[in-house]
């Protein structure tokens, strides 16, 4: 059961964030990484079965370093300080929705 | 977006979730994600090159790099390394992931460009 779970939340993450990259862009990929940043936090504090599925799969898949590295890759092309200024904010706006979100987690 | 395309991308995302979620349980969460950011960076810098930017390999980019990395396990890392003030812990993670995925993905492109 746990691994038919897995798979349902890695391929609905990773549709979801294909789908928005499509659509958005960069933006997508940023909106989608805050989510999933708060969302891991939030559910931080929890362990077992709901972590594997909702956190590593579904969430771990809905959020990408990857894609942000490409992104930077083709920032980098265009303007360096740019790419510098995506991956900084990137980072740091991260970093604050994941505190966010360990400090109202369970 | 074709059935086809959809399909592969999800086949892909559980391979690339499943990876990460084993590699964790075999040499530890941490080392585990860091290990797995800094080969997707690799494998899509790869990818990237034999596309020249069309980005077009929908299962091998947005599925299996996709899911193989994290960026919510790296942010929550961070978080509470920081709520913990573990400074030095923070600092070594960031230029890990920073450098650690940086290299990956030129060393990737270059490679798939010298051959």
């Amino acid at each position: 059961m746990t691994i038919l779970l897995f798979v349902l939340a890695a391929s609905f993450g990773a549709i979801t964030r294909w789908k928005m990259t499509n659509r958005w862009g960069r933006v997508g990929t940023w909106a989608l990484n805050m989510a999933g940043a708060f969302g891991l936090g939030f559910l931080a504090g929890l362990g077992g079965t709901l972590l594997t599925v909702v956190g590593t799969a579904g969430i771990g898949a809905l959020t990408t370093v990857s894609g942000v590295a490409r992104e930077v890759s083709t920032l980098a092309s265009v303007s360096q300080l740019r790419a510098a200024t995506y991956l900084f904010m990137t980072l740091l706006t991260g970093v604050c929705a994941a505190w966010i979100g360990v400090h109202w987690g369970m | 977006m074709t059935t086809r395309s959809a399909s592969a991308v999800m086949v892909a995302a559980v391979v690339g979730a499943g990876s990460r979620w084993l590699l964790g349980i075999s040499v530890g969460q941490e080392c585990g994600l860091l290990v797995a950011n800094i080969a997707g960076c690799a494998l899509i810098g790869w990818a990237s090159h034999s596309q020249e930017h069309k980005w077009d390999q929908a299962w091998l980019t947005a599925g299996l790099c996709g899911s193989f990395t994290s960026f919510s396990g790296l942010a929550v890392q961070l978080a509470t390394g920081l709520e913990a003030q573990r400074w030095s812990y923070v600092s070594l993670w960031v230029a890990a992931s920073l450098l650690g995925c940086g290299v990956g993905f030129d060393l990737g492109r270059s490679f798939r460009g010298s051959r």
